[in-house]
């Protein structure tokens, strides 16, 4: 695949190498001496003899250009040099240790920061005197800071996230955590700030030279130039121009690369022009033309849309356009007809397009994706075809005709606006206008509507002060507000738990019932569709595959696909693949446990403003698969880690002697980015092998070994770290075929897998630490129904394979049913109510 | 009480500051006696005026005498010009304030509109073109783009006279009228950063859940910038203003050299060239304390 280098990249590159040729001609090409002066030739204009022309001593501009922008780029370089090195560490070292260390070393570097460099370094030069020399050590050391703090909050950020968590529990160093592990991960910022570095140390070293404080005479240099020029601006202006054009475009071409290197701004042209590739495309691959498939739709006419329709989706093609340029379809010929008060559900597994089929319905699609087809709204003017309204049309049609509600409540609100600024935005920018008071009773009978009753209360927070429930209800009735004759709902109860879930199905059945809406809803849990809707259409990667009532498509599915997502709904029983016996030794007791956060209150140890486990006991016998479920908050996660050793406890015993592994929700966080898979795998072998190593080395040194035995312990150590690499990459391979990837997954990263074969090559680096008992700490959760089955198949096989025990913790009871023999329920304190969360935060 | 933490911070940030500049000034550079008096006096006679100047004292006596000297206004006396330095100071302070207010003006004025016609037009020739110029412009050092100012304007175009600056006491219009060309030379590449800045901050903003159920709730597409996206990216604008505003100080120091202002930057850098100590002191005593509470006040908690 040929490599598309951004518009950036390319003139980054072209600037920064003519700089360097011009630098280059004027050291070594050039027939004059940087101070040889010439009285003949004085203030010369620019010609072939004198590129850039002469200045007031007859010297040749271009040849002193060169050497001075060679002088400012090494000084650049030196600056960025020094604080890089100092700064990486400084911050490095703040990140990872943290505590009164890190916060008097970031209060420093605050105040140092907060000051413009070039004043520092003016007054540095000012008491150590002008030189050269100054300006780099004292560009030098201000740039340590500014690394330092980017450095530093990266490395906090890492240290968050789970990869490090799980490298700590394989007993990976702290040296090599973060200097393995972790810088790999900040490489990119690291490089973008000292590309800012170079840039302002060029910048400030020119100033300062031409304040006379820097780069002394008669060594040449672009700030001298500039200010010697600056009295013959009228007779010789080339003097200034030259010099000064070099500067800006040394600093550009730095800049576009680091813009290139970040990613910032690809060079994708206008949205529109996007669009209308995409578009070209799809239809060139025979989509959105009338063709024979589209006769498959429930009213057997594709072209016409019948009179009780609310909604006619003809022919819908979605695509984006990869990184190469070629075309990835999503949506593929969907048609279908919704008709007033009819409730339609969308069904398909995550990627299927079920999204995309409703965002298009509202025009919603991101600017990078292109449509075609038809999609008919009925509006009281008759039929309109959404995809080929204006923005300004499309604006008209939204809230007043259709109204949506998203998955995620918590991100779906704008956080710094009130609720009631928020709804009454519905009214107003939908043109209608009512007198205050009767606006005001609106928004509170809506509310009222969805159930939440301090409507006042609720009108003046701003979302972070309601639960996610209310906010969905929230959301809900700022979707129904204007009595919209379609209402799509996208997944309106995934994010949610599984109480509050009921309550806003009945909420959403109860509005229907009463507005009589036509309703679309998208959602990959055919349980929850089954609730609300009459007919199904199964989606998957792109097409219906399916369509019909809920009946049918339950009791005799047709579908491959169909009938994939009702066994995973059922799920394979893996209990009694998994071996154990009953009378096993106990390996891992818990007694009295008690884990608390935040604050202490008064003297009495055990009294805490955030109690998360108090008085937990359990035990686990070797071989057992243990289940433990509770609902979000409940300190499942908690206990896992405090088991692990990870957090801090405040009271109670754990007594094990057994080695615990873990394998985290999202492998996407467990596992590092910046690191292969073949390296992933190896890493614990590599910490063993280490540890072995070391303790072979201790005793060739302690005994009183006799030359002879010395010399074999030595030869022994050596053949040791050959075999080591070897047995690395065999059992990495191994470990590899068992987790099902096959060889040509060694050399890829994380980032080119999928989520299901993230997470198992998580569980192959869990089990490579060798563990007795592994933690499952939701590790299927993040997952969709069939790859959920995989990886618990994969689970249970291992489970005997490698003599494990299994700590299964999740919050989803059916997965807990497939899997646990014995479980255990976590209470937890009482819920977090939003007053509280409010009060703490 | 937010408030009261805020500023016992800054002020125990000030204090530090006037220690460190107390050390670099008064102790670092040398023996004031021996530069009044001289390298061709007697011990005795350096050592009665080193006990008169009360230099034999410990660090922490001078530094307290000192501070409270500074407290009531005394920085000392200049070496070179041989007056008090606060008198000095008065005489060029209005004339930087004048010119770091009107390029802050200008900023705004020119990046708020810009910055908001590139996020509503997101690939764009008019925001592809825009990014052109504005990464070149960001690119330009302040003092070189006002040499171009005073050779085309100035030299060319003959808009005002480069060099004859009118200092606020003898004309407030003319200095204001002489300012706009200085301030234009430093607010233009400020400005072009805090173009590119909003733009990120907002197109950050656009990616956001939130501003899709805007759009949902049928709002155009420029109200959902103005109402829903620019108020969410506000603070971290605002954050960066206050950079910018301590970034505007220093450029000022080598743009007033171009421009033959008569300011605290042109003050500064004759005195730094002359090793009068007790103005360099000053005036950095000055700019840090502005600059700590143009931070502690832009500062988003």
């Amino acid at each position: 695949m040929k490599r598309k280098h951004s518009f950036n990249f390319i003139c980054g590159c072209a600037l920064l190498l003519l700089t360097v040729l011009l630098i280059a001609g004027g050291l070594f090409l050039s027939p004059y001496k940087p101070d040889e002066m010439d009285a003949a030739a004085k203030n010369l204009g620019p010609s072939l003899k004198h590129l850039f022309g002469t200045d007031h001593y007859g010297r040749d501009v271009y040849t002193r250009v060169a050497h001075g922008a060679l002088t400012t780029m090494l000084i650049g370089a030196m600056t960025v040099l020094i604080g890089g090195i100092f700064g990486t560490l400084v911050g490095a070292l703040a990140g990872y240790i943290g505590g009164t260390f890190d916060a008097v070393i970031m209060r420093i570097n605050d105040c140092l920061l907060a000051f413009p460099s070039i004043l520092l370094a003016l007054v540095f030069v000012g008491v150590f005197g002008p030189s050269e020399k100054n300006v780099v050590i004292a560009l030098g050391i201000l740039f340590v800071p500014s690394i330092a703090r980017v450095v530093r909050s990266d490395v906090r950020t890492q240290l968050q996230s789970d990869y490090v968590v799980n490298a700590k529990l394989l007993g990976v160093s702290n040296a090599r955590i973060l200097f393995v592990h972790i810088l790999p991960n900040i490489r990119a910022t690291l490089l973008v700030t000292m590309a800012v570095g170079f840039n302002n140390a060029v910048l400030a070293e020119s100033g300062m030279s031409y304040l006379g404080l820097g780069v002394q005479p008669p060594k040449a240099s672009i700030g001298r130039m500039l200010s010697e020029g600056q009295s013959y601006l009228r007779s010789a202006p080339w003097t200034v121009l030259f010099p000064g054009l070099i500067l800006v475009l040394a600093v550009l071409g730095v800049s576009l690369l680091s813009d290139a290197y970040s990613g910032n701004q690809g060079d994708t042209g206008s949205p529109a022009r996007i669009r209308a590739r995409i578009s070209r495309k799809l239809a060139a691959a025979g989509y959105g033309t009338e063709c024979e498939s589209c006769a498959v739709s429930a009213d057997g006419d594709a072209s016409t849309c019948a009179d009780s329709a609310v909604l006619c989706v003809r022919n819908l093609a979605v695509g984006f356009e990869k990184a190469n340029g070629s075309l990835q379809t999503v949506v593929k010929d969907v048609n279908f007809t919704l008709h007033a008060g009819e409730r339609i559900g969308i069904v398909g597994e995550s990627g299927s397009g079920k999204s995309m089929t409703a965002l298009s319905v509202m025009g919603l699609l991101p600017d990078t994706a292109g449509v075609t087809g038809r999609i008919l709204l009925r509006t009281d003017e008759g039929l309109v075809d959404v995809l080929q309204c204006s923005k300004k049309e499309l604006a008209v049609l939204r809230g007043d005709v259709m109204a949506m509600v998203f998955q995620e409540p918590m991100t779906s609100l704008n956080p710094t606006m009130p609720i009631g600024r928020q709804m009454r935005e519905m009214l107003t920018h939908n043109e209608v206008h009512l007198p205050k008071e009767e606006q005001e009773k609106r928004l509170a009978d809506a509310l009222l509507e969805v159930e939440l009753t301090e409507t006042e209360r609720i009108l003046r927070s701003v979302p972070k002060e309601l639960s996610g429930g209310q906010r969905q209800r929230v959301m809900i009735a700022i979707a129904m507000l204007l009595r919209p004759r379609l209402l799509i709902l996208d997944e309106p109860t995934t994010a949610l738990d599984a109480e509050t879930r009921d309550g806003i199905l009945e909420l959403l059945e109860e509005l229907q019932k009463k507005h009589g809406m036509a309703v679309l809803f998208i959602s990959h849990e055919l349980a929850v569709v089954r609730r609300i809707c009459r007919r199904v259409l199964v989606m998957d990667d792109g097409h219906i595959v399916e369509e019909g009532t809920v009946r049918e498509i339950f009791e005799d599915p047709k579908a491959a696909e169909t009938k994939q997502l009702l066994r995973s709904l059922e799920g394979t029983d893996f209990t009694e693949r998994m071996h154990w016996a009953p009378d096993a030794p106990t390996i891992l007791s818990v007694k009295h446990l008690h884990v608390y956060y935040g604050k202490r209150r008064g003297r009495n140890p055990l009294n805490y403003e955030n109690k998360v486990l108090e008085n937990f006991a359990m035990e686990l016998r070797k071989g057992e698969v243990l289940g433990i479920i509770g609902r979000s908050g409940s300190g499942k996660s908690t206990l896992a880690r405090c088991l692990a050793g990870l957090i801090p406890r405040q009271a109670g015993t754990i007594e094990t002697d057994a080695r615990i592994g873990m394998v985290f929700q999202d492998p996407y966080g467990s596992l590092n980015r910046a690191k292969t898979v073949q390296w992933l795998l190896e890493e614990p072998l590599r910490v063993r092998q280490k540890k072995e190593r070391r303790a072979a080395i201790r005793s060739l040194r302690k005994n009183g070994l006799t030359g002879e035995q010395r010399r074999n312990r030595k030869n022994e150590i050596v053949a040791m770290y050959r075999e080591a690499a070897e047995e690395r990459r065999r059992e990495a391979q191994e470990m590899l075929a068992a987790v099902g990837l096959g060889k040509e997954y060694a050399e890829r990263r994380i980032t080119e897998l999928s989520g299901g074969q993230r997470q198992r090559v998580a569980i192959g680096m869990a089990i490579l630490g060798k563990p007795d008992i592994l933690i499952l700490d939701e590790p299927v959760s993040a997952l969709d129904a069939t790859v959920q089955e995989q990886v618990l198949a994969l689970l249970a096989d291992f489970h005997d394979r490698f003599n494990l025990t299994y700590l299964f913790i999740t919050h989803d009871e059916a997965v807990m049913r497939r899997m646990a023999l014995r479980v255990i329920y976590l209470k937890g304190r009482q819920d977090l109510s939003p007053d509280k969360t409010n009060k703490n935060g | 009480m937010k408030w009261i933490r805020k500023g016992a911070a800054v002020l125990i940030a000030v204090l530090a500051l006037s220690f460190v500049t107390f050390l670099a000034f008064q102790v670092l550079p040398g023996d004031p006696a021996m530069l009044k008096l001289g390298t061709n006096a007697t011990p005795e006679a350096l050592e009665a005026l080193r006990e008169e100047m009360g230099l034999n004292d410990p660090i922490i006596v001078r530094y307290g005498r000192w501070l409270c000297g500074v407290f009531k206004g005394d920085f000392g006396e200049s070496l070179h010009y041989k007056m008090p330095v606060s008198e000095l100071l008065w005489q060029v302070l209005p004339n930087t304030l004048l010119l770091a207010g009107m390029s802050i003006l200008m900023i705004l004025v020119i990046a708020f509109p810009l910055g908001l016609l590139y996020a509503r037009f997101p690939g764009s020739a008019v925001d592809r073109t825009g990014a052109v110029v504005n990464q070149t412009m960001m690119a330009v050092p302040a003092f070189f783009l006002g040499l171009v100012i005073s050779v085309v304007l100035g030299l060319w175009l003959k808009v005002f006279l480069p060099g004859a600056f009118v200092s606020y006491d003898e004309g407030l219009g003319a200095c204001l009228a002489y300012l706009i060309f200085p301030a234009l030379a430093i607010a233009i590449p400020k400005a072009a950063m805090t173009v590119r800045f909003l733009r990120s901050a907002l197109l950050t903003e656009r990616s956001k859940d939130y501003v899709r159920t805007a759009r949902s709730k049928g709002l155009t597409e420029g109200k959902v910038l103005m109402f829903h996206m620019l108020p969410n990216a506000l603070p971290g604008v605002r954050t960066f203003i206050g950079v910018i505003v301590s970034e505007i100080i220093a450029g000022s120091i080598v743009v007033e050299q171009v421009f033959g202002v008569n300011g605290l930057g042109r003050l500064l850098v004759r005195s730094i060239s002359n090793r009068d100590y007790n103005v360099v002191q000053a005036i950095v005593l000055y700019i840090g304390i502005v600059v700590l509470l143009v931070n502690s006040g832009a500062e988003t908690e």
